[in-house]
Parts: C-alpha cells; sequence; structure tokens
C-alpha cells in the first residue's frame, strides 16, 4: 500500500491488524480523553453561583424522601395519600355519574327504543347490554383514574419515581432481581402493558425477564377501582363512616403492598429457578427534583392517560356488554347461560371464597381488567333477579350503596370482598398485557408462565384466607 | 433477541449427523487441538479419557473423522487437518463468545460460564457466532483472557506464564484464568481475579501464595496459582495498595483513578458513560433507607450505584 | 446565537402557545423539505421539545428511560416542512447497546440535515460528553441547551455565546417546558438546514497513548481511500473498534457518500 491510493480494502486490513494491538482498556481512555475534553470546555463556560436555595431544598428533600428512618414510611404514606384522595374524592363524582348516566339517560334509551318500535332483542343486545356496561365502566372508573394519574404525574415529574428504585433496590437485590424493576413496577401500577414495555430500561436479558414475568403484581389502573370499590364497600362498611376511607385505603395499600410482597417473592423463586444467575448492577440516575407544573401535569394526564384508557376500557365494554346480555337471555334447557355457568363454577369458586358470578366475570373480562367489576354487577343482577324491568337487566337503586344492597342479595360477605381484592390482584394479566408480553420477549414459554403464575399466589391465598376464615366461624 | 439464536453448526463435511455424535465430534476436535497446543501427542485414549466417554466411542468415531478430511492419523497419533483445525477453532470461538456474553450481559456466576458455554459452543452455527460478536463489540479476549478467533479464523498468541513462576515483589498483570478444572476455577472466582488485574506476590509457603491484587490482600492455593497465567507490568495504571469508592463515608470527595478490570462489558460502559472515570471527583452523598446503595454526586450529576459496584472502583483522596 | 434570556419576557406562554411561523404537524408531515434528529441524554427534556416543536404528546417525566418508543412527527417553519425523529435517550455512542447503535446509525447513516443535541443546562459536564462525540459524526449540529430555569434555580450561570463558540455550533438556551427559546432554536434548525449558518464543530484529538499513531495512520488511509469525509478520524476509530456496521459500509463503499456534502437525507430513518 505504498504510495499506491488505499483503497477499501487495505483500509480493512489496516483497521485490522492495528486493531490487535491496541491497549485493552481502550475504552476507558478514549472516555477519560472525551470527559477531559467536556470537563476543559465546562470548566470554562459554567460559573456556579453558592448558596442556592434549589440546592438546600434539594438535599433537604433527599435527606427525608431516602432517609434511613424516613425513606419507607415517607414512601408508603405518599401512595397512602394518594389512594385516600382518590377514594374519597372520586366517591361523590361517581354518584352524580351513575346518576345521568344509568338513572337518566338509560331510562331514556329504553324509552326511545321502545318509541320506535324496536325489537325487544335489539333493544336488550344495545341498551341493556353495551350501553349499560358501558356507562358502568365509565361511572366506575372515570373518577378514580382522573385523580389518581395525575397524582401519580406529578410524582413522576418531581423526579420521585428514581427514588423509590433507590430505596427499594437493596431488596430487589437480595430477590437477585435488577434495581431499576422498582421503576418498572411503579409503570405497572399505571398500566401493566406499559410496565412491561418499560422493562427495555434493564439491560441484564435474566432480570429483564423477571422484571416483565412479575409486572403483573403492580396493580394496573384496570383493577385499582375493582379495589377502591370492594374495599369502599366491605372494609370501609365495617367501621364508622368517618374512617371509612381512611379504612378503605388502608385495604387497598394493603393489596398493593402485598403485591409487592408477590412481586419480591415470584423474583426471589425465578432467580433461585427457572432463572439461576444473580443480580447484575445498579447504577441509576437520581435526577434533581424538578418542581411540577401541576396545572399542566392535570391537564396532560387527564387528556393522555385518563382518556385513552377510559377509551380502551369502552372499546372492550361494550362487546362484553352484548355477550354478558347474551349470556343472560339467551336460555338452554329452561336456564340462561349465566345461570348454567355461575352453577357450574359456584363449586370451585367456593374454596376460593369467592362465588361463580366472579369467576364467570374474569372469564368474560379477559380482555380488560377494567370491566371486570361492571360484569360482575351485572351478573349478580342477573342472577339474583334484580334485574328490574327483564332479565339481563341492570337493576335501579336510589341509594349510594347501591353496590352493596345488590351484592348483599348475592349472597357476598367481607370474605366474598377481601377474596376478590385478592383474586383481582393474583390472576392472568389483560389481553392487551399477554400480547405485550410476547411481543417483548418473543417466547411462548415466558409468555405462557407469566399468564399462569399470577394464579399459584392467587388459589393459595384466597383459599387459605377462605378456610381459616370458615374455619373460625 | 434475549438469547443468542441457536443453531446447527454446519460444517459442509460429510459427517454422519445427530445431535449426541456431532457433539462427540466437536469435543473431540478440540481436545486435539488442545493437546497440539500443549505439545503432547492426542490419541484415541487421551480423547476418551479426558471427555470422560469410553474409549470404544472415540475408536469407532475416529474413521468418519478421517474419512471427513478433519482429522489425520500418524502412527498411533492424531492430528487435526487444516479442515479440522478451522472446525475445531469456530468450536472455541463459539465457547468464548458466549462466556464473553455471560460475563458482560447477564447476571451469570462465574463459576457458571465454562459449564454453560460447554453446552451452548455445540448449538451457535457460524452466522449466529456473527451475530453474538456484533452484538458484544467485536471482544479480542474472553473473561478468562483467553483471545476469540477472529471469523477469519485468526488467533493471537498468550502472554504470560503462572504465578507461580514469579518472585516476591515482582509487580504483575494477570492475563489469563485457565477455567478448568471446575474447582479450581471456582477458587479462582471468589477471589475475584480478572484479565487485566494488577497484583503482586507478598509471601509464598505453606502451599499457598499470598497476593495482593487491586490493593486486597488474598492467599491463593498453589494449584490454583498455577492457573492464574500473567506478565510482569510495564504500563503504569491503577497503583496497588489504593482505597475503593465503597470504603467512603458519606460527605467524602475523592477522585478516581481507575475500574477494576473485574467489571466488564455494559456494566463497565455504564460507569464510563455516567463520568466515572479516571480524574473525575466522587462525593458520597447519602445512602438509601437500606444502607445500599448509595448516592455519589459526579459530575454535577447524582448516581446510584451499589456496594459491589462502587467496590470496584479505586479512588484516592482529593 | 444568545440564549432566550428571561423566557417569561420572550412571551412563550404555556403550554401549546402559539409560535410564529411554526405548524404542528403531529404524525402527518407528509412529504418534507428536511430530516432532523432529537439526539440527547436520558432526562433532558428530548421529548418535551419533541412535543413542543410537533404537538405530539409522548410521555413525559423525571426519571431515566421513560421513553421506551421511538417517536416520530413533523412541523413547518418559514416555509419548510421538517420531519423530526426523536432518538432513544444515550449517554454515550461508543459503546454496543441497541439505543446507541440505533441513534448512532441515524446520525451517520440516515443523513439527517440537522441534529438537535438536547443538553441538560445543569450537567453540562456529563452531556458534553455525548455532545462531543455527536460533533464528530456530523457537522450539521445545534445544541439545545435545556433546563436553562433549573439551572438558574441551582445557581449555575452557562456562557451560551461562548459555548457556542467552544462546540462550532449554534447552541440555543432553553426552558422546553415552558417553551422559551423555541423560536431561537427553530431559526437555528432552519439556519443549519438551509446552510445560512455555517457550523465548524470541535473535533477532538483523542490523545490516547497507544491509540494516537493507530488512529492517525488510519484516518489518513480512510481519507486517502473515500475523499475528504468530515468523521474520517471517527470512522478510523469505529474500524479500529471492530465495529460491524462501520466496516460493512467501508467494504460497500457506502462510506463515501457520507462525504457527499448536502444530505439530502435517506427517507428511512433509523
Amino acid at each position: 500500500m505504498s504510495a499506491a491510493k488505499p483503497d477499501a480494502r487495505s483500509v480493512l486490513e489496516a483497521a485490522h491488524e492495528l486493531g490487535w494491538r491496541l491497549p485493552p482498556d481502550l475504552n476507558d481512555r478514549i472516555t477519560e480523553a472525551i470527559y477531559a475534553e467536556s470537563s476543559e470546555i465546562a470548566g470554562r463556560r459554567v460559573r456556579r453561583r453558592g448558596g442556592s436555595m434549589r440546592l438546600a431544598w434539594q438535599e433537604a428533600l433527599d435527606r427525608i424522601l431516602t432517609g434511613r428512618w424516613t425513606g419507607i414510611p415517607a414512601m408508603v404514606l405518599l401512595l397512602g395519600v394518594v389512594l385516600w384522595l382518590t377514594i374519597t374524592g372520586a366517591n361523590y363524582p361517581s354518584g352524580m355519574l351513575a346518576e345521568l348516566l344509568i338513572d337518566r339517560w338509560w331510562h331514556g334509551l329504553r324509552e326511545v327504543f321502545a318509541a320506535m318500535g324496536a325489537p325487544g332483542w335489539l333493544r336488550g343486545i344495545v341498551v341493556d347490554g353495551m350501553y349499560l356496561t358501558t356507562a358502568w365502566v365509565v361511572s366506575v372508573m372515570l373518577p378514580p383514574m382522573a385523580i389518581f394519574f395525575p397524582l401519580f404525574t406529578i410524582l413522576e415529574d418531581f423526579g420521585y419515581l428514581p427514588r423509590v428504585a433507590f430505596n427499594l433496590d437493596r431488596m430487589f437485590k437480595a430477590a437477585g432481581a435488577h434495581g431499576k424493576q422498582a421503576l418498572t413496577m411503579s409503570m405497572g401500577l399505571g398500566c401493566n402493558a406499559a410496565g412491561v414495555v418499560a422493562c427495555r430500561i434493564i439491560d441484564s436479558p435474566r432480570e429483564r425477564l423477571i422484571a416483565i414475568v412479575t409486572n403483573n403484581f403492580a396493580l394496573c389502573n384496570g383493577r385499582w377501582p375493582t379495589q377502591m370499590l370492594i374495599a369502599s364497600v366491605f372494609v370501609g362498611g365495617l367501621f364508622p363512616p368517618a374512617l371509612g376511607g381512611m379504612a378503605a385505603a388502608g385495604a387497598v395499600m394493603g393489596v398493593a403492598g402485598l403485591g409487592f410482597a408477590l412481586t419480591w417473592l415470584a423474583s426471589l423463586v425465578l432467580s433461585r429457578t427457572v432463572l439461576r444467575g444473580e443480580a447484575s448492577t445498579f447504577s441509576l440516575e437520581l435526577p434533581p427534583y424538578r418542581p411540577p407544573n401541576i396545572l399542566r401535569t392535570f391537564y396532560t394526564s387527564i387528556i393522555d392517560r385518563t382518556i385513552f384508557v377510559l377509551f380502551r376500557a369502552v372499546v372492550f365494554a361494550m362487546p362484553a356488554g352484548a355477550v354478558i346480555w347474551l349470556i343472560g337471555n339467551v336460555h338452554v334447557g329452561g336456564q340462561s347461560l349465566a345461570h348454567w355457568m355461575v352453577g357450574a363454577l359456584d363449586a370451585p369458586a367456593w374454596w376460593l371464597g369467592l362465588n361463580g358470578v366472579i369467576l364467570v366475570a374474569y372469564v368474560v373480562a379477559i380482555p380488560a381488567n377494567e370491566i371486570v367489576i361492571p360484569t360482575v354487577l351485572m351478573l349478580t343482577a342477573l342472577v339474583t333477579g334484580q334485574a328490574g324491568a327483564g332479565a339481563g337487566v341492570m337493576f335501579e337503586v336510589e341509594e349510594a350503596d347501591r353496590f352493596r344492597q345488590l351484592l348483599d342479595a348475592g349472597g357476598w360477605t367481607v370474605l366474598t370482598g377481601v377474596c376478590l381484592m385478592i383474586f383481582s390482584l393474583c390472576h392472568n394479566p389483560c389481553s392487551t398485557t399477554i400480547y405485550t408480553i410476547w411481543r417483548e420477549t418473543r417466547s411462548l414459554k415466558w409468555t405462557v408462565l407469566a399468564t399462569l403464575m399470577p394464579f399459584v399466589p392467587g388459589i393459595v391465598l384466597c383459599g387459605g384466607i377462605a378456610a381459616l376464615a370458615r374455619a373460625l366461624t | 433477541m434475549l438469547q443468542p439464536t441457536s443453531g446447527v453448526l454446519v460444517c459442509g463435511m460429510r459427517l454422519p449427523v445427530g445431535e449426541a455424535r456431532r457433539v462427540l465430534v466437536e469435543d473431540v476436535l478440540k481436545h486435539l487441538r488442545d493437546c497440539r497446543g500443549r505439545g503432547v501427542p492426542a490419541t484415541e485414549a487421551s480423547a476418551g479419557g479426558a471427555l470422560g466417554v469410553g474409549l470404544d466411542r472415540v475408536a469407532k468415531l475416529v474413521p468418519d473423522l478421517v474419512d471427513a478430511g478433519l482429522v489425520e492419523r500418524r502412527g498411533e497419533c492424531l492430528e487435526l487437518t487444516e479442515a479440522g483445525d478451522s472446525y475445531a477453532l469456530s468450536v472455541i470461538r463459539a465457547h468464548r463468545l458466549y462466556e464473553t456474553y455471560l460475563a458482560n450481559r447477564t447476571g451469570t456466576p462465574g463459576d457458571e460460564w465454562h459449564r454453560r458455554a460447554e453446552v451452548e459452543e455445540h448449538r451457535l452455527s457460524r452466522a449466529a457466532q456473527d451475530r453474538l460478536a456484533d452484538s458484544l463489540g467485536n471482544p479480542r479476549f474472553d473473561p478468562h483472557g483467553d483471545p476469540i478467533p477472529t471469523r477469519g479464523g485468526e488467533v493471537v498468541g498468550q502472554a504470560g506464564r503462572p504465578l507461580t513462576g514469579f518472585g516476591v515483589g515482582e509487580d504483575l498483570v494477570v492475563t489469563h484464568l485457565e477455567d478448568e478444572p471446575e474447582a479450581v476455577f471456582a477458587e479462582i472466582a471468589r477471589l475475584g481475579l480478572a484479565p487485566g488485574m494488577r497484583l503482586r506476590v507478598v509471601e509464598r509457603g505453606g502451599g499457598r501464595l499470598s497476593v495482593e491484587a487491586e490493593g486486597l490482600r488474598q492467599e491463593i492455593s498453589l494449584a490454583a496459582a498455577e492457573r492464574v497465567h500473567a506478565v510482569p507490568s510495564s504500563v503504569g495504571g491503577v497503583p496497588l495498595g489504593q482505597r475503593r469508592l465503597s470504603a467512603m463515608g458519606v460527605g467524602e470527595a475523592v477522585r478516581v483513578l481507575g475500574i477494576s478490570p473485574a467489571c466488564r462489558g455494559s456494566e463497565r460502559t455504564r460507569l464510563l458513560d455516567l463520568g466515572i472515570v479516571p480524574g473525575s471527583v466522587v462525593e458520597a452523598a447519602f445512602s438509601g433507607p437500606l444502607g445500599d446503595p448509595t448516592a455519589y454526586r459526579v459530575r454535577g450529576t447524582m448516581v446510584g450505584l451499589r456496594r459491589e459496584q462502587a467496590e470496584q472502583i479505586f479512588v484516592e483522596k482529593v | 446565537m444568545g440564549g432566550c434570556g428571561s423566557c417569561a419576557a420572550s412571551g412563550c406562554g404555556t403550554s401549546g402557545a402559539r409560535i410564529a411561523g411554526l405548524t404542528r404537524l403531529g404524525l402527518r408531515p407528509g412529504a418534507w423539505d428536511a430530516v432532523v434528529g432529537l439526539a440527547g441524554n436520558p432526562n433532558t427534556g428530548k421529548s418535551t421539545v419533541f412535543n413542543r416543536l410537533t404537538g405530539l404528546r409522548q410521555h413525559t417525566g423525571n426519571w431515566p428511560g421513560k421513553t421506551i418508543a421511538r417517536a416520530e412527527g413533523g412541523f413547518g417553519y418559514r416555509g419548510r416542512r421538517y420531519r423530526l425523529i426523536d432518538l432513544p435517550g444515550t449517554y454515550s455512542l461508543l459503546s454496543a447497546s441497541p439505543d446507541e447503535e440505533v441513534a448512532r446509525d441515524f446520525i451517520l447513516f440516515g443523513r439527517p440535515d440537522v441534529v438537535v443535541v438536547v443538553v441538560d443546562a445543569t450537567a453540562l459536564e456529563r452531556n458534553l460528553n455525548l455532545a462531543l462525540q455527536v460533533l464528530q459524526i456530523t457537522d450539521r449540529v445545534v445544541v439545545c441547551l435545556n433546563l436553562m430555569d433549573e439551572a438558574r434555580a441551582l445557581g449555575i450561570d452557562v456562557d451560551v455565546d461562548g459555548l457556542a463558540e467552544d462546540l462550532g455550533v449554534p447552541v440555543v438556551a432553553c426552558v422546553a417546558r415552558e417553551g422559551a427559546g423555541m423560536v431561537a432554536l427553530l431559526d437555528a434548525i432552519h439556519g443549519v438546514s438551509v446552510g445560512e449558518v455555517a457550523c465548524r464543530p470541535r473535533r477532538l484529538g483523542l490523545s490516547v497513548p497507544g491509540l494516537t499513531e493507530a488512529l492517525d495512520r488510519l484516518t489518513a488511509m480512510v481519507a486517502g481511500a473515500f475523499g475528504d469525509l468530515p468523521q474520517a478520524r471517527w470512522v478510523a476509530l469505529r474500524l479500529l473498534h471492530r465495529d460491524r456496521r462501520i466496516t460493512e459500509a467501508v467494504r460497500t463503499g457506502e462510506i463515501a457518500r457520507l462525504g457527499a456534502g448536502d444530505g439530502a437525507a435517506i427517507g428511512a430513518g433509523p
């Protein structure tokens, strides 16, 4: 290659030849050299004024939020406050929405259909099935979401999530998992599908799989309303009204805490068995706290998260509503399909402290967790015959605790409520999440494992609690 | 996406197929190459002994290998042909690449790398090897310091001699760790030795060596020391006897001298990216509520590190 | 290329405020005149800048790594239509992680007309590490010095003009959350993309013992083989690192196209 113009081949040959002789820590030295340059520029162009209020304020916050004695209690307290605000705040708008969408519009729609002379089955599917289920989804889901999401987003914008990961890292390390799993878990609190996608921030494939498979133990937005509603009705109901909200929030916290414990336990079991290995590393940037812009956060999180999730729920609720109406109204052998299904599932459900209606609801609601509660309510109404004008149609109760009355009629007890809360935590992920897991892992094995694994603690816990409760009474 | 795609090594030879048989073929070829490297003659018996299979199985296989043009018989001894050598080299490449993958990209403990790679080396096709190599940034050495053969089948020589051959007080750099036998390597892995590490023999006797590795004094058995290769250190670098970031108290500020060679792959890159490079000033800001990790201020940002990582960062007082 | 000074005074209001001359094209840029890549460290407000310019709503939050999916959008400014691509947030372009490869390949082979490097003004030293690396790969860079309000609150003053002088490319001070500095940013993007603003990016010497000699030799060979590539030294460095993509580009001669001046961007993107 003397004087001749070098060509591609000689360039590559030279590169290859020279490559062997480079120092082994070349990358370190190059990074060092670039940093030296950055440092030189920054040193020349950046001036730091001493004693900034903001810095002092951030340090003080970190002393509390990551402090030895205060870090964990502050975390529990923050979650508790968020849940309490959501539960107490959602009550009133929920009732208003129910009155508007169900008591008024549903009646209105029925009258319109009657006036048009529409056949009974059409009115049944459209108004009593699709519309009513959707109305329930909106009135049950919208208010808690519209409060919970903005609060969560404020914490996110503020810079709190990395501190959660920082605080909990030691525990995840003990379970052989990655510290950032605390971040993906937090994202799962919003939506498991998003949480599973967020697992991409974990570099190590082993730890990433652990995070993906266990993400379902983070209660997602589709399940928060179920938790809050059941907790308000059954746990809150055990206390005087003044304390009811706090007790309900405490119960939901308990379930969320159980979710964390199960995440930890499942991670531990996985990293001792099928995903053997040591926790690798944790290098997480802790960004400075930034004061969140509260108004804009409310605006964007309502637009981005709440409306999006609600839209998804509605999309799934409409066909599910039609299915519910159909299984309630198609009769085989003198009984509706719903009666047959509920009857068949009543026995296994009894062992789990649940009832057949709940299990049928979980089958119907595989597409989206959001519609479990509406499905439960509609099926209960069907089975108990509280169905107002005709079979398969939702009930009418004017009082505020309409749920309680209906559920009491369905034979529910505090045990049913508690077991439902646990089962809601420990069952298969929704179809979107299952699909996302498959897309992220491209592995049938891990998708199936992630889908079925939650049932193990679900069955053990529900069965155990039911047996214990029955033994004690 | 999560695991290197496995595939069957297609060699183009007229070899009888069958998974178990192919594995044996590849192991025999590796054994022959190993013998040649050590300058000892290879026979059916040595192969059977080294691989722990019956002599008859190897004996039955050899004629096929000769037919396929992979092995030549010279009297009692077996020797690799050029084709056989290149086949063996490709298996070795698969093995070392996979070990590098395990070390750099997964949390697999060091004493498991070899065992897992022994299985995976028979599954990685050449195309899969190349993909793996690209994704790892075409590494030159595996985590034991063995050179990884290139796509073209080149291997560089191996520098260094056993630790037992050096005198007390000499400054050394580890070049190579032998990964067999397993029990001995487990001791090496436990000591946290890694290629590129600087050490010095400080005392010998009683069937053991006392070494100072990256500033920590450790005892090492002769059997293990025999399998740790090193060369005299010439380049400057992290001096012996320095402190580690993990030993810093909250509020203390130190200057980074370097990162231990035991910290590899993406872990190392991430630390460098976050600004933990020689010369950076680092200050321990606070520890988490459970005592670990600790947040450090570095280059105007706050970074949380686990104790194990901080242990791999060498520092000096500002 | 001064900063926006006080953002309150520069009339950049709150969310979605109108910027004169800016049309947010959201997801449907249609045919475009120029391609702009958005690079930066994680958690520097890249997504916020993206949202500001396109009117889209990428997820934002204060933790590194939150942008998961790659986002693309468009905007029109001063009669030109721009396609904006939000690259994954990375700390560096040196290692072989998938994210860095996507960002690197786009900046090099996607031949964007402009690369906007979003830089956190509160941690300039760390952020310049990436910015300097980008400057080795491409000439057409605008540095968006974001989070100026945070820097001010932390008592950090940045000499914006001096920084621009050091880096050899326009530097625009911004508070993307408030929308401050967006007009200046758009002007800089426009200026670089039409060639009104000349960039003379700072190139790194990389004087590393044991490397310099090999790098000098190979750089000369790359330049000899492919003409005056702006990023010859960087290509040589990657070749020494056995970077597969770059080696392939040298083998096929694709690398020579990088020197072809005006980057009429190749459509595909990352």
